[in-house]
């Protein structure tokens, strides 16, 4: 089940009276149990079996929150460490089982050795990268004391099962999500007009902007590059850049603003990131919930800028691979975060030399920035999008190949992604005055204006939507 | 990659916005709503379509078409579908 469709917007008109109904009835527990039944239908729409495995890293967790709140000293701590263990375990073998052994195969073959590996077909779990990390942050934030004590089942099942959040995050933090769960949520405070902007931005980001860019440009060019000029495989990147974005920036906000009309609150995940000067910029503003998370969860135990400038960089780089490892099980992605952690530690490295600027840097220096950071990630993007390594080099060759005409740009891809890069440079309070713009109206105007707005991207966009891009990771 | 004083992502998108009453939701959804069912009844149509075959989901259909013949005849379903041909972009 996808958010932007007619099954998904049924499920959640049923959920969200049953949810609220409890709610208002103080049946706090039958409140969470309705919203985990909701969720875990949600998954089993996608596949049935696999929900067990869900419950599996639940059950897993919970074991380990009441073993960490039972025990003290090294037992503690070995705990939380065969906890992560675990979790990172359920992860790897769904995840990079095949990938490892076709690896291992192929090394061995290089080697000149053949060897009957063992080979399973292991389906990938959707989801499975969000709720492992979820997982991973009620252990931790339980050791760390972020979180005060452990949980209940019935809050740990809800805190890495909520449908909103499940298969395409935002990875929600246990110390800050979990203190959500101790009272019910309060009909005087539901955040409407963040719900309703965020769910129509949401699906016109997805609808009209990634899914074009998607069909027409980004698929086909990145098919077979070597059919393309130069100029519309120029366009391909910068239309991935803006496709990525939207599509998952789209998940993102629809999904918090699920949650906000249920009366629950998820952290930020993007903040304008192709406006960025500087890549750790970048980093600051992209798939937040993820960057934060590698950084206080990887970097930080890893040593993070504690140990010289030397380890720092080394962290970095780790730190980033990892997360390149994290989206999917290929060699691509494990360039994609080669190239951002050597980059940070590289930019990390010059700004150490460098005299600090005293006072706002000049508006061209800020240019040259944004443009500089802009096209290395979209650098960067064309190994993530690529097929593999191979189509990678033929679409990096194409680029500086002038000999073949364009044949697949049109004005209409130029000016979606002109306008997926112009979102990105509108005042940082925009989401503010949108909502006090939406609060002069009436209940009836704002439904009624949704739901033409809707009905526009409908009508533009036409019947069914796409999968999301991180549902594969 | 940032550093703890960076504090991404802890940012609530709620900062300096007003929270409402629950009462307003459900007109919202009401009135957001309406418009979808009775401009778009052939995505409704369609979607019964799509259903597995169930004598349930043929019973749905045959109400959802119904109502899609009675928004074509009384207009909603046509001027949906003129807008569609007008400011539809073809995906190929």
């Amino acid at each position: 089940m996808i958010f932007p469709t007619l099954n998904f917007l049924l499920f959640y008109l049923v959920v969200w009276p049953v949810a609220w109904g409890l709610a208002l009835l103080r049946q706090h527990t039958l409140h969470k149990l309705a919203i985990i039944a909701a969720s875990y239908f949600f998954y089993c729409v996608w596949n049935w079996k696999l929900a067990f495995l869900l419950f599996a890293s639940v059950v897993l967790n919970f074991a380990a929150g009441r073993l960490i709140d039972a025990t003290r000293g090294g037992t503690r701590l070995w705990t939380v460490r065969l906890a992560v263990a675990a979790n990172l375990s359920l992860l790897g073998f769904f995840k990079y089982y095949g990938w490892f052994v076709d690896s291992l195969g192929e090394l061995l073959r290089s080697v000149g050795m053949t060897r009957e590996l063992p080979m399973l077909e292991v389906v990938l779990p959707i989801g499975i990268s969000f709720f492992t990390f979820q997982g991973i942050s009620y252990i931790v934030d339980l050791h760390r004391g972020d979180l005060d004590r452990s949980r209940k089942l019935i809050d740990v099942m809800f805190f890495i099962s909520f449908f909103p959040h499940l298969v395409a995050g935002p990875i929600v933090r246990a110390a800050s999500f979990l203190p959500q769960l101790e009272t019910p949520p309060s009909p005087n405070r539901v955040f409407v007009g963040l719900g309703m902007i965020l769910i129509v931005w949401g699906v016109f980001k997805k609808a009209i902007v990634a899914n074009y860019l998607a069909v027409q440009l980004v698929d086909k060019a990145f098919f077979d590059p070597t059919a393309f000029g130069a100029l519309d495989l120029w366009f391909a990147v910068y239309g991935y850049a803006v496709q990525i974005y939207c599509d998952f920036s789209a998940y993102s906000d629809i999904a918090i603003g699920v949650a906000a009309l249920l009366g629950y609150r998820f952290q930020r995940n993007f903040d304008q990131p192709y406006r960025a000067e500087r890549l750790r910029e970048f980093w600051r503003r992209w798939h937040m919930s993820l960057s934060s998370w590698l950084r206080d969860y990887l970097y930080i135990p890893l040593g993070g800028n504690r140990g010289g400038e030397l380890r720092t960089y080394r962290n970095l780089l780790l730190t980033m691979v990892l997360g390149g490892i994290w989206h999917g099980a290929a060699w691509k992605f494990v360039v994609w975060g080669a190239l951002h952690g050597g980059v940070l530690a590289a930019e990390r490295w010059i700004e150490s030399l460098l005299p600090k600027p005293a006072g706002v840097e000049p508006f061209w220096r800020r240019v040259v920035g944004v443009l500089l950071v802009f096209h290395f990630v979209c650098f960067c993007w064309i190994f993530f999008r690529a097929e593999d390594m191979t189509r990678a080099g033929e679409m990096l060759a194409g680029l500086l190949d002038g000999s073949k005409h364009s044949t697949l740009l049109t004005r209409f891809h130029v000016a979606l992604i002109a306008f997926g890069l112009a979102i990105q440079f509108t005042p940082s309070d925009t989401l503010q005055r949108a909502d006090r713009l939406v609060r002069r109206l009436s209940p009836w105007s704002l439904g009624a204006l949704a739901g033409l707005a809707i009905l526009l991207i409908e009508a533009i966009g036409g019947d069914g939507a796409a999968p999301f891009i991180y549902f594969q990771f | 990659m940032t550093t703890r004083d960076d504090d991404p992502g802890t940012e609530d998108l709620e900062t300096g916005m007003q929270p409402s009453p629950l009462r307003v939701v459900p007109k919202i959804f009401v009135a957001a709503l309406v418009p979808l069912f009775f401009f778009n009844s052939l995505g409704i149509a369609n979607w019964t379509r799509s259903l597995p075959p169930t004598e349930l989901h043929a019973g749905l259909n045959k109400a959802a078409v119904a109502w899609h013949d009675i928004m074509l005849s009384t207009g909603p379903a046509r001027v949906f579908a003129w807008l569609r041909d007008t400011i539809g972009v073809k995906l190929d």
